[in-house]
C-alpha cells in the first residue's frame, strides 16, 4: 500500500539521518597542534592579607555591619551540624581554648598557655594534656567557665544516637580530669597527635546546655552561647541573623562593633550587587571568578590569603582494575618517569592566569602553608621539553597522530573529577591540551561528586582503585598529621578488607612507613615537621600526587570597615572582635 | 455522587502506595546511598557508619520501606539529610510560595489565554487569529529557561532603573531581603517569573480554547441560537463557551498538579523559594527523605486533582453520568 | 467508466481537459501542505539547519578541546561571529557541532518513544478489554509522575553507576527520554486502533486469514499514520527541549561535548558580562523547535482525512 511505503521510506530516511548525524557527532581524534607554551613563569609571592589598619586614636565604637552568605544555617550547634556558613556564625559567638592565626601558628584563647612539651602542659608520651584556663572567664549568659564545661562538651559529643557529625579525636579520649575549675586535664588512650585542634569554639558547650541525649532539641541549636565576643540576638529562618556585641567579653573594649546583621541572600550573584550598591559590607566566599567584578567596583577591598592543600591529581600507582590488587603495578602509571613527565607537562600557570584570575598558586605540596609548611619544595616548573624526553626515555614513542606508543599500547589515560563543576571541567580541558602536546591522549569521563568523593559501597572509583588520574581538591587541615597517614601509609591502601583506606594512588613505601610511625608517637610538633618534609620530599620524587593550584581564600568588603584581616585557616568572621567602622 | 467520590478515593490509595514504592525503590537503586550527603573531607569511615546505624539505612530495604511508610502515616515524613529540618516542615513552608506564584501565573495566562482563544474562533484567518496562533506556537517551542534568562538578561542587567540607577526588576528571589512587607517589591519580584510562566502556558491554554470553541461553532444548536435572532455576543457567551471550555478544562485538570510542584526550572532560575527549587535542591543534594517527601506529596495530589477534575468536568456537562 | 473506456480508447479527446485530474494522495497532502506558508517556512528553516550542521563541523574540522585562551569571551566580531566563550572557543562552530548531538538525540529519542508507545497503543487498541486496562493504567500511572522529577532521578541513577557507557554521553540521555515520552503516542495510537479495528477492511483481512500482528502492522497501522507522523514530528522538538532542559541543569550530556542544553548552561554564570554566550544557543534552539512545530501543524493539516476528502469531491 501506498501509505505504507511512504512510511517505510520515512523512516528509513530518518534512520540513515540519525546515523549520519550520529557518525558526525563522535568527534574522530584529531593532530594535535602544537600549542604555544608560554616561557614557564615562576609562581608570583602569595598575595598576604593586608595587615590590620593601624589606628591611631583607638577604633570608633559602635556601628553596625552587614555580611551577606547564601547559605542558609540549619542549625547553629557546632557538633551537628556540617555547614561552613554556621562555622562562620559560631566564629562570631564561640571561643576555644586555642586558636590559629593566619600565619599558622597557635595563640592561646580560651587558655592561657598553649600546650607544649616544654611548658609541661603535653606529658613526655604525648597522651596527658593539661591546659590552665584563664580568670574570670564568663559565657555570654554571665556563667562562669570552668573545667566542668570542657569536661561536658567531651560527654556530649561521645552521645550516641543525637546525630554528632564527627567524633574524632575525642573518641580518643580517657578520663578528663578537674582538679580545679580552672584546670582541664586530658588523658588520651591512644596519642592523638594533634590534640592542638580539639576543644575549640564550636566544640565547647556550656554545661547549662542541658541533657546531651535531648541534643535535638536544644535550645542551644538556635542561640548558641559561647564565650565570643557576640551573642545571637535574633534568628529569622532563611532571612537573617542578628548579633550584638556581648557585654561580658574578656577582651575590656572589644568588640568595637555593637552590631553585626548576618544576611542571607538566594544566591553569590544577589550578594555581589548588594556589597556592590553599599546595602552590604561584607561578602562571604567569593570565588576567583569574582576578582574581575569585584575589582571593578568602588570603594571594595579584596583580601585573598592562600589556603593551604588544594587541587591535585591522584595518579593510580597501582592497577586500573575493580577492585585493584595494590601488588600489581599500573600499565602505564606505574613508572616513575610517566608521572614525572605529566607533572612537567602541566602548564599551571595558565590555568591560574586564565581561569583563576591569578588569584591562586601552583601546587607544590601537602604542606604548602602555615607552621608545617615544607618550604624546601618547590612546584614542578612547566617543561614540556623535559616531558617529552622523560618519556621518549621511558620508551614511549609518539605514533602517527602525535599520541605515544609502546609495544602496540597507546598512552591513553582516563581524566575523572567531579561533574557539574565550571572550573574544574574547564581546567580539564585545558590539560588535556597540554596532555596532548606532549603526546599523551587524556579523555574526559566525570561522574557526580557523590560518586568520585564517594564510599567503597558507592562504588567510588578511587576507593576501587578503577581509575586512571582523578582530580579534586583536599587539604591537610591545621595540622597535617592524619592526612599524611591516610595518603602515604601503605595501611591505609583501600581494600575490600580496608574499605576506609584513604591512600588512593596507592602509595607503597617502608620508609615511608617508617616515617610515619614515628611521627604517630611524636609529641613536639616541630620534630614532626622534619618528618613530614621528609615525606613530602619522597613523593615530590614519585610524582604520584600532581598538585596542581593552591586556592585563596577570597574575601570581600567595602572599606568603611577597618580592621578586616581574613585569616586561610578560619573564615570570614576571624577577628571580628577587631572590626570598626570608619 | 458520593459514592462516586469514595469509589475514587478507595481506588486512589493503591495508586499512591504504588507510586511510593517505586520512587524508594528508585531512589536507593542509587548507589552512595543516603549517606551521600554526609560526604566531606573531614568525615572518617568510622563515623559514617555510626550515621548509617543511626539514620536506620542499615536494615533490609523492605524494612526501610515499611518504617518509613509507617512513619508518614503517623505524620512523621523524615528529617532532611541536609538540613536536619522536618521533610514536612521544608514542604509546607515552601509550599505557599509555589502555589502563590503559581496561580498568580495560571490566573494571568487564562485571563488572556480565553478571551484571546475565543476572538481567535470566531473571528478565524483574521489578524488576531494570526496573533493568538503565532503567540501559541511561540510559547510551545521557546526553551523555558532560555526565556527566563533573556529575560534577565534585559531587565535585570541592560535596562536601568530611571530612579535609582539600578537595575529595573530583580533578578530573583520573592522580596527584597530585610526589608519590610510591602506590594509594590512583591509585586516587582513577581513579574519576571510570573512572565515566563504564563507565557510558557498561553500556549496550550490558547490552543485548546481555540479548538474547543471551534468544534462547538459549528454545532447545530449554534445555529439554531443564530437563526433564533440572537446576537453574537449572546450565542457565544451564553451558549457556546461553557461547552467549548470543556476541553480546557481536561488540560486545567492535568496541569493542576503541576500548580503545586512549581515550575521546577522558572524557580531555579529566578531563585523562587518554592517546591520545584526544594525537589531539584534535595536531588542535587542527594537529600532523599526531602526527595521522597516532594514525590509522595506530587502523588497525592496527583490523584487528588484528578478527581477535581472530573468533578467539575461533570458539574459543567450534565450528560456525563458518574454511572 | 464510461469515461474512462472513452480516455483509453482516445487519449486526446476533450473530455480529458474538462475532467478532473486524479490525484495521488501524495500529491494531495503535498498540496494541502504548500498552502501551509508557516509550515513552507519552517520546512526551509529546518533545510537551513541541517545543512550548516552538517557542514559547518565538517569543514572546520571542530575539535571540543581545543581552547584559545588568549580571546576568553570575546563579543561577536568578524572572525568569531557569534564570539567566544569562557575558553576562547568560536561560538559559531560550537553552536554548529552541539547542533548534531542535540539533533541527533531529538531524532533518536523519537524513534524510540515512537517505537515503545505504538507498541504499547497497538496492542492496547486492538486487543480491548482487560489488556488495554491494564497497559492504560499503566500509562496513566507513568504520566502521573511529573516528566521532569522522573528525568532528573533517572539521569542521577545512570551517572552513579559508573558504568562509562551510561554517564555522560548523549546515549544515556536518549535512553531516558525515550523511556518517560511514549506516553502521549501510546494514547494517540489506541485511540485510532479503538476506532479503525472493528472496520469492515480489518473483518475482511481476518477472514482472509490474516494473523493478528499482520492486522496490526500491515492493515490498521498504516491508517492511523497520518496522526502518528504528525505526532512523530512534534516528539522531535519536545525532545530537543527536553535534552536542552536536563543538560541546563546539568544533568545531561557533559562537557566538553557540547550541546545547546549546556552551553546555555555555561552561560548562565556569565550572562551578564557576556550575554552572547546566552543568547545564541537559545536562539537556535527556539528556531529550530518552531520550525519543526510549524511543519508539525502543516503535516496535521495536509494529512487531515477530512480535507482531503472534501478536496475530491
Amino acid at each position: 500500500m501506498k501509505t505504507q511505503s511512504h512510511i517505510q521510506k520515512m523512516l528509513g530516511i530518518l534512520f540513515a539521518v540519525s546515523l549520519i548525524l550520529t557518525a558526525c557527532a563522535t568527534p574522530a581524534p584529531t593532530s594535535a597542534p602544537a600549542t604555544s607554551a608560554p616561557a614557564a613563569t615562576v609562581a608570583p609571592a602569595a598575595t598576604s592579607a593586608p595587615a590590620a589598619t593601624a589606628v591611631p586614636a583607638g577604633p570608633k565604637k559602635g556601628g553596625k555591619v552587614t555580611l551577606a552568605v547564601w547559605q542558609s544555617p540549619v542549625t547553629l550547634n557546632g557538633l551537628l551540624g556540617t555547614q561552613t556558613v554556621m562555622s562562620v556564625v559560631l566564629n562570631f559567638v564561640t571561643e576555644g581554648m586555642t586558636e590559629v592565626q593566619p600565619d599558622g601558628t597557635r595563640v592561646a584563647a580560651l587558655a592561657k598557655d598553649v600546650p607544649t612539651v616544654q611548658n609541661g602542659g603535653v606529658s613526655a608520651d604525648g597522651k596527658t594534656i593539661t591546659y590552665k584556663l584563664k580568670e574570670k572567664l564568663v559565657f555570654s549568659d554571665g556563667k562562669p567557665v570552668e573545667c566542668e564545661d570542657f569536661k561536658y562538651s567531651w560527654q556530649a559529643i561521645m552521645t550516641p544516637n543525637v546525630g554528632i557529625v564527627s567524633t574524632t579525636g575525642y573518641s580518643s579520649i580517657d578520663t578528663i580530669d578537674c582538679p580545679d575549675p580552672l584546670t582541664v586535664v586530658v588523658k588520651y588512650k591512644s596519642f592523638f597527635a594533634p590534640y592542638l585542634t580539639l576543644f575549640n569554639g564550636s566544640d565547647l558547650i556550656p554545661r547549662s546546655a542541658g541533657d546531651p541525649k535531648g541534643m535535638k532539641d536544644w535550645a542551644h541549636n538556635r542561640k548558641p552561647v559561647g564565650a565570643g565576643a557576640f551573642i545571637i540576638e535574633e534568628w529569622k529562618t532563611d532571612e537573617f541573623i542578628r548579633l550584638k556585641r556581648n557585654d561580658k567579653y574578656r577582651e575590656a573594649g572589644k568588640p568595637y562593633l555593637d552590631e553585626v546583621v548576618v544576611r542571607i541572600v538566594p544566591s553569590s550573584e544577589v550578594a555581589m550587587q548588594l556589597l556592590a550598591s553599599g546595602e552590604v559590607d561584607i561578602m562571604w566566599n567569593n570565588t576567583e571568578a569574582d576578582i574581575p567584578q569585584l575589582e571593578k567596583m568602588a570603594g571594595v577591598k579584596v583580601s585573598a590569603p592562600l589556603q593551604i592543600g588544594g587541587e591535585r591529581l591522584f595518579l593510580n600507582m597501582a592497577e586500573n582494575k575493580d577492585p585493584s590488587d595494590p601488588k600489581k603495578p599500573h600499565a602505564i602509571l606505574s613508572d616513575v618517569k610517566v608521572r614525572q613527565a605529566i607533572a612537567y607537562g602541566i602548564n599551571k600557570q595558565r590555568i591560574i592566569e586564565k581561569l583563576l584570575n591569578n588569584k591562586a598558586k601552583p601546587g607544590s605540596s601537602e604542606l604548602n602553608a602555615g607552621y608545617f609548611e615544607c618550604k624546601t619544595i618547590q612546584a614542578y616548573p612547566y617543561d614540556a621539553a623535559k616531558a617529552k624526553t622523560l618519556l621518549d626515555d621511558a620508551g614511549w614513542k609518539p605514533g602517527a597522530d602525535g599520541i605515544r606508543v609502546k609495544d602496540g599500547n597507546k598512552l591513553r589515560l582516563k581524566y575523572s573529577t567531579t561533574s557539574g563543576n565550571k572550573l574544574r571541567e574547564d581546567s580539564q580541558v585545558l590539560v588535556v591540551e597540554d596532555m596532548k602536546a606532549i603526546g599523551i591522549d587524556m579523555f574526559i569521563e566525570n561522574a557526580p561528586s557523590s560518586v568520585v568523593i564517594g564510599t567503597w559501597d558507592g562504588g567510588s572509583p578511587r576507593r576501587h582503585g578503577n581509575f586512571d588520574i582523578i582530580m579534586y581538591t583536599t587539604n591537610a587541615g591545621i595540622d597535617p598529621h592524619s592526612q599524611m597517614v591516610n595518603l602515604w601509609s601503605s595501611a591505609n591502601i583501600p581494600s575490600v578488607d580496608n574499605k576506609g583506606g584513604l591512600n588512593y594512588t596507592r602509595f607503597n613505601n617502608p620508609k615511608a612507613d617508617d616515617l610515619l610511625k614515628q611521627a604517630s608517637g611524636e609529641p613536639d610538633p616541630a620534630k614532626r615537621r622534619d618528618m613530614y618534609c621528609q615525606l613530602a620530599q619522597m613523593t615530590y620524587d614519585q610524582a604520584n600526587m600532581i598538585y596542581l593550584y593552591q586556592r585563596s581564600a577570597i574575601d570581600s568588603y567595602r572599606d568603611r570597615l577597618l580592621g578586616f584581616e581574613s585569616n586561610a585557616w578560619s573564615n570570614t568572621a576571624y577577628n571580628a572582635k577587631e572590626w570598626s567602622l570608619k | 455522587m458520593g459514592k462516586y467520590i469514595l469509589r475514587r478515593l478507595l481506588q486512589a490509595i493503591p495508586l499512591v502506595i504504588l507510586i511510593s514504592m517505586t520512587v524508594f525503590l528508585l531512589m536507593h537503586l542509587i548507589p552512595g546511598g543516603p549517606l551521600a550527603a554526609y560526604e566531606s573531607p573531614g568525615i572518617t569511615p568510622e563515623d559514617l557508619e555510626r550515621l548509617k546505624h543511626e539514620l536506620g539505612l542499615d536494615v533490609p530495604l523492605h524494612i526501610q520501606y515499611w518504617n518509613w511508610l509507617s512513619a508518614i502515616v503517623r505524620g512523621n515524613w523524615g528529617t532532611s539529610i541536609v538540613s536536619g529540618r522536618p521533610v514536612l516542615t521544608e514542604i509546607t513552608e515552601r509550599i505557599f510560595n509555589t502555589l502563590y506564584l503559581s496561580i498568580v501565573a495560571f490566573i494571568g495566562s487564562l485571563l488572556i489565554s480565553i478571551p484571546l482563544g475565543v476572538t481567535s474562533a470566531t473571528r478565524q484567518y483574521s489578524k488576531i487569529d494570526n496573533l493568538a496562533t503565532t503567540i501559541a506556537f511561540f510559547g510551545q517551542s521557546i526553551p523555558i529557561f532560555w526565556m527566563g534568562l533573556i529575560l534577565i538578561i534585559i531587565f535585570n542587567v541592560m535596562i536601568k532603573n530611571p530612579n535609582t540607577g539600578g537595575p529595573l526588576l530583580p533578578g530573583g528571589g520573592m522580596s527584597t531581603i530585610g526589608s519590610d512587607f510591602s506590594f509594590e517589591d512583591r509585586l516587582k519580584h513577581l513579574i519576571l517569573p510570573a512572565s515566563v510562566l504564563i507565557f510558557f502556558n498561553l500556549g496550550t491554554h490558547v490552543r485548546y480554547t481555540r479548538s474547543g470553541m471551534l468544534d462547538v461553532l459549528h454545532q447545530d444548536y449554534i445555529r439554531t441560537a443564530h437563526a433564533k435572532g440572537l446576537n453574537k455576543r449572546t450565542v457565544i457567551l451564553k451558549h457556546a463557551l461553557r461547552n467549548s471550555l470543556l476541553p480546557l478544562i481536561t488540560i486545567i485538570g492535568l496541569e493542576l498538579p503541576g500548580l503545586f510542584n512549581g515550575a521546577l526550572i522558572t524557580e531555579t532560575i529566578f531563585s523562587w523559594p518554592g517546591m520545584g527549587r526544594l525537589f531539584f535542591n534535595s536531588i542535587d543534594r542527594a537529600d532523599y527523605s526531602v526527595m521522597m517527601g516532594v514525590l509522595l506529596m506530587n502523588a497525592i495530589l496527583i490523584v487528588f486533582s484528578g478527581l477535581l477534575t472530573d468533578i467539575v468536568y461533570g458539574l459543567l456537562n450534565p450528560r456525563i453520568r458518574f454511572d | 467508466m464510461a469515461t474512462q473506456a472513452k480516455l483509453i480508447s482516445d487519449p486526446t479527446s476533450s473530455t480529458l481537459a474538462s475532467m478532473p485530474q486524479e490525484r495521488t494522495m501524495r500529491e494531495l497532502v503535498w498540496n494541502r501542505f504548500r498552502q501551509h506558508r508557516a509550515a513552507l517556512l519552517g520546512v526551509s528553516l529546518l533545510t537551513i539547519i541541517i545543512v550548516l550542521t552538517i557542514f559547518v563541523p565538517l569543514v572546520t574540522n571542530y575539535d571540543s578541546l581545543k581552547t584559545n585562551v588568549d580571546h576568553i569571551r570575546e563579543a561577536p566580531s568578524a572572525q568569531n561571529i557569534f564570539g567566544t566563550d569562557e575558553l576562547g572557543r568560536d561560538l559559531f562552530n560550537r553552536l554548529w557541532a552541539g547542533a548534531r548531538i542535540s539533533l541527533m538525540i531529538g531524532v533518536a529519542t523519537m524513534m524510540i518513544s515512537v517505537m515503545i508507545g505504538t507498541i504499547m497503543g497497538a496492542v492496547a487498541g486492538y486487543y480491548g478489554g482487560a489488556v488495554d486496562n491494564v497497559l492504560m493504567r499503566f500509562t496513566d500511572f507513568m504520566l502521573s509522575i511529573p516528566q521532569l522529577f522522573l528525568l532528573l532521578m533517572f539521569a542521577q541513577l545512570l551517572r552513579t553507576t559508573n558504568e562509562p557507557a551510561l554517564s555522560g554521553g548523549p546515549f544515556p540521555i536518549i535512553l531516558i527520554i525515550g523511556v518517560l515520552s511514549w506516553m502521549g503516542i501510546a494514547r494517540l495510537v489506541r485511540g485510532e486502533f479503538l476506532a479503525l479495528r472493528s472496520k469492515d477492511f480489518v473483518e475482511a483481512s481476518r477472514a482472509l486469514g490474516a494473523t493478528d500482528a499482520r492486522l496490526i502492522f500491515r492493515h490498521i497501522l498504516p491508517n492511523a499514520a497520518s496522526s502518528l507522523i504528525v505526532a512523530a514530528t512534534l516528539r522531535v522538538g519536545a525532545a530537543i527541549i527536553t535534552e536542552s532542559t536536563l543538560s541546563f541543569l546539568g544533568f545531561g550530556v557533559q562537557p566538553p561535548t557540547p550541546t545547546w542544553g549546556n552551553m546555555l548552561k555555561n552561560a548562565q554564570a556569565q550572562m551578564t558580562y557576556a550575554p552572547w554566550t546566552a543568547i545564541f544557543p537559545g536562539l537556535a534552539i527556539f528556531i529550530t523547535v518552531l520550525a519543526i512545530n510549524y511543519v508539525g501543524d502543516g503535516l496535521r493539516d495536509a494529512l487531515d482525512p477530512r480535507t482531503i476528502v472534501k478536496a475530491q469531491k
